[in-house]
């Protein structure tokens, strides 16, 4: 018996219409251990989903109103709760996109030091992720394991931004902090305990038959249809289409440091977990390569430098973090419109700001990826059975408060 | 210039801005949309990011922002798809507390762009015709028809009021 | 002078159902289970694991303070359910889950106690009762989570009995007996049955963990499926019986691998008789071996994810069971030889 084979065809059991009583609807959420915030109603026949829609919006927390009604720096934050696994990735998109409308371009230490911020923060919430599939499949090991590993990363960004999650590390014109003393070698030690951890998470979770049997194709998104249903980030590699918002259109430091972006072909959701354990180890790489070669210089550009007053200044130049004057509340941007693009840990952020010259943003427009992810749940998780809806939801990272905004 | 194709550039204005990355392709007849979508499509842009739109007060502007993963050409690129409604002249629905505006719908030229619509519906009151399954999807159903995302929508500051059956 | 002995002779018997090996001896193993079986995932697992309750032996009493707890809940009589079946279920499931260790000897002076000759027989056949107990269960909750994991148990039972009984009917064709005591002075004249038959305690093995709901085949209350499974509308001590009845099916048949394949109460006696020397030490030696088993069952929880419920019949009807045959014809060749 080859447990691993392919028991369904989608194509075939996309066309069967259950007869008389033998279709049951099954209301998953938005109070069940595998749904997280959201509602995923299930069609089944017998054991086999013949159709689901996904309820989201139990955790909508109007993101967009709440940041067309308030001065631009203070939609930092909003942002930030949004994406509580992705925080630095949010913050900077944000940034980016406010940054291209007033026309401030960040100095190469700070570009250096946001993207060191985005690859930390990309393992965590990569682990996050593979934990919660762990915890999908019924390993609680994984779960413990990646929770615990994601520890040492978290206290990385505590130590570079001074906040665990909710960093507000990135501003417009460069970032808040400098890089403290003996942050480098407390990175260094992190990153080679992590790179020990991979032995353990391949014999306890890569290489485990159990897992092998469970997830090898199961969620099959072949190159074209995820191209057609619009996914992003690593479920989009995993399905074989080289695209990578960090290549595609560089932002931050990403256009001078090297490195691959790893591709599966298959697209199931075996390729989907490996992918996040190779695109953690890409993350070592960056760092490694970010802590070699950051340029000095200041953290702040000095079109913003030099509106501080002396007293600000003396607050940079001994803490070597920055104060920001009270007008920076008020400011008022030229009418324009811009978009910004980076690549999350779940996939890319898009945001479209469009300004009136007023302190308010007219239009505040962003999109997580959870929420492009959204159609695995109601177009690929049809024709496999019950217990893979799991395995398939675990293993898109998705997070239901990030979609719903 | 990315969009050199004749089919686009007949029914569209299209402007480049470098510096914040916006291609903006404003159509300026409602009609003419599919088609300009539909050419896009077939240019490579096989994916829609975000369906948006811009309360002007006179005028609705509804955008697509589309991009490409296959063509390594247009990767870099995102187009914003734009079309103006003007609102100004609607006929009020009871049913809702602003009318709707009609626009075609273009889920059948890009499917990613079905959740994206559903959201622009139940924000903007935008009713997307040809859309496969327009219902609200993030807010509670006691708010449809409020389109709380237009300029004209406000709140009793008193406090929240609910009004339970 | 008769009657008192029969007098004393029933008084042994119900000390032996209700306290050793029975049911205190068996609560007080599954408590130390849970608590160890927690202990253990969480030194794997980078945690402490139970540890607030009673600190100073380590959350030793976690249990005790949960059973407690679920003793004080509230009971909850879900509307819809077929009541006498949702309240009467978990009881008989429990009950039909202590029954095989009537059958069970710990000692060669069962004999006297319960003077029979077919205990294996007794206690395998009363092993396949408990899951139509939780077929119930799942079938009076009217929940549709506990109704799909109703299903499942049936599935899974149908596929794995039949494997189970195989495995224990080619150590019987070994021993030639249908008696555990025969069976284990054969097995400390001879070999430890595991080494006579692997084949046959790995099916066993399999079977234990499938019929207990462990790792990986915790299919019936897979969480991020089924919610709790069979047990999702239970509450309280119902709730509290429902989880407890996996362990004591644990219990006994641990008890009864350690009879057929470790070699039973060897080395604690050789042919002695008494209550102490007959019952009571041999006993010890059974329940420790049985407790090993118990120990490692539980512990391919830090180890293992489930597997499909698909996966899992296909395994039962398309492994599992082709290695049943092979133990008994390994079995049968064996007898022949001996």
């Amino acid at each position: 018996m080859n447990l691993n084979e392919k028991v369904y065809d989608i194509s075939e059991v996309g066309s069967i219409e259950p007869e008389g009583d033998r279709e049951i609807v099954l209301q998953i959420g938005p109070a069940h251990p595998g749904s997280g915030h959201m509602r995923i109603k299930a069609w089944m026949d017998g054991d086999i989903i013949t159709k689901v829609d996904a309820d989201i919006g139990f955790v909508h927390r109007t993101s967009e109103w709440l940041s067309e009604r308030r001065q631009f720096i203070k939609a930092i934050p909003i942002v930030e709760r949004i994406m509580l696994p992705d925080t630095v990735h949010a913050n900077l998109a944000y940034v980016l996109a406010l940054e291209k409308i007033l026309d401030v371009e960040p100095p190469p230490r700070a570009q250096y030091l946001r993207s060191l911020a985005a690859e930390i923060n990309r393992i965590t919430s990569h682990l996050y992720g593979i934990g919660l599939f762990g915890i999908f499949l019924g390993s609680s090991t994984v779960y413990m394991w990646a929770f615990g590993d994601r520890e040492p990363f978290i206290d990385l960004m505590e130590m570079l931004t001074g906040a665990r999650i909710t960093n507000s590390y990135i501003v417009p014109g460069g970032v808040r902090w400098e890089m403290p003393k003996g942050f480098k070698e407390k990175a260094e030690s992190t990153l080679q305990y992590m790179e020990n951890r991979f032995n353990d998470y391949n014999d306890m979770w890569v290489k485990n038959p159990v897992v092998e049997a469970r997830t090898v194709n199961v969620g099959v998104v072949d190159r074209n249809r995820a191209i057609k249903l619009g996914v992003v980030g690593p479920n989009l590699r995993a399905s074989g289409v080289d695209y990578d918002t960090r290549k595609a259109s560089p932002y931050a430091a990403y256009k001078d440091i090297d490195f691959e972006v790893p591709r599966m072909d298959h697209g199931d959701t075996y390729d989907r977990l490996l992918i996040r354990i190779e695109e953690i180890k890409q993350s070592i790489r960056i760092i490694r390569q970010i802590l070699k070669d950051i340029p000095e210089g200041k953290i702040i550009a000095d079109s913003i430098y030099s509106q501080l007053n002396p007293v600000m200044k003396k607050v940079f130049e001994q803490q070597q973090r920055v104060m920001f004057p009270a007008f920076f509340n008020q400011m008022r941007p030229a009418s324009a419109e811009s978009i910004a693009r980076v690549e999350a840990g779940r996939g890319e952020i898009f945001f479209y700001l469009r300004t009136s010259g007023d302190k308010y943003p007219y239009r505040f427009r962003w999109v997580t990826p959870s929420f492009r992810n959204l159609a695995y749940f109601t177009d690929v998780a049809v024709g496999y059975k019950l217990a893979d809806l799991p395995a398939i939801y675990g293993s898109i990272d998705y997070f239901p408060p990030e979609a719903d905004r | 210039m990315i969009i050199n194709n004749e089919d686009i550039t007949k029914t569209a204005q299209v402007k480049e801005d470098e510096k914040r990355g916006i291609v903006d392709i404003f159509v300026t007849d409602i009609n003419a949309l599919k088609d300009v979508a539909l050419s896009l499509s077939k240019m490579g842009f096989d994916h829609c990011l975000s369906v948006t739109c811009v309360d002007y007060r006179s005028r609705m502007s509804v955008m697509w922002h589309i991009s490409s993963y296959s063509k390594d050409e247009y990767k870099g690129h995102v187009l914003q798809l734009r079309i103006d409604v003007d609102t100004s002249k609607l006929t009020p629905d009871p049913n809702y507390r602003a009318p709707m505006i009609n626009v075609p719908s273009l889920v059948e030229v890009w499917k990613s762009a079905e959740f994206n619509e559903r959201e622009a519906h139940e924000m903007f009151g935008i009713n997307f015709q040809g859309h496969p399954d327009l219902r609200p999807i993030l807010l509670s159903e006691d708010f449809y028809g409020k389109w709380p995302m237009r300029k004209d929508f406000t709140f009793d500051k008193s406090g929240a009021k609910y009004e339970f059956e | 002078m008769g009657i008192l002995l029969l007098i004393i002779w029933l008084i042994q018997d119900l000390l032996y159902l209700i306290v050793f090996p029975g049911l205190i001896v068996a609560m007080v193993l599954v408590i130390l289970l849970i608590y160890l079986e927690r202990k253990i995932a969480a030194k794997v697992q980078m945690r402490f694991g139970p540890l607030y309750v009673s600190r100073k032996v380590g959350g030793a009493l976690q249990s005790i303070s949960d059973l407690l707890r679920f003793s004080f809940q509230e009971f909850i009589l879900p509307v819809g359910s077929d009541s006498i079946a949702f309240l009467m279920a978990p009881g008989f499931m429990f009950a039909f889950a202590m029954m095989p260790l009537i059958f069970i000897p710990v000692g060669p002076y069962y004999s006297y106690l319960f003077p029979s000759t077919l205990t294996i027989l007794f206690s395998v056949a009363l092993i396949t009762i408990t899951p139509i107990y939780a077929i119930i269960v799942g079938w009076a909750s009217d929940n549709k989570f506990s109704f799909i994991g109703s299903l499942r148990e049936a599935l899974l039972v149908i596929s794995y009995e039949i494997p189970l009984l195989l495995s224990v009917i080619a150590m019987v064709i070994v021993y030639k007996t249908l008696n555990y005591i025969p069976a284990v002075a054969f097995q400390e004249t001879h070999l430890p049955g595991i080494i006579l038959n692997p084949i046959a305690a790995l099916v066993f093995i399999i079977v234990a963990i499938r019929s207990t709901g462990r790792f990986p085949f915790d299919i019936t209350e897979a969480d991020s499926e089924l919610v709790m499974g069979l047990y999702t509308e239970y509450s309280a001590l119902f709730f509290g019986i429902g989880m407890a009845t996996p362990y004591i099916e644990l219990y006994a048949l641990s008890l009864i691998f350690s009879l057929l394949f470790l070699g039973g109460w060897w080395p604690a006696s050789g042919h002695a008789t008494g209550l102490l020397a007959g019952l009571f030490m041999p006993g010890v030696m059974v329940i420790i071996k049985a407790f090993i088993v118990m120990i490692v069952l539980v512990f391919l929880r830090a180890v293992y994810p489930r597997y499909r419920v698909d996966q899992a019949i296909r395994s039962g009807w398309e492994r599992i069971i082709y290695l049943g045959i092979i133990a008994v014809i390994i079995s049968i060749l064996e007898a022949i030889i001996i």
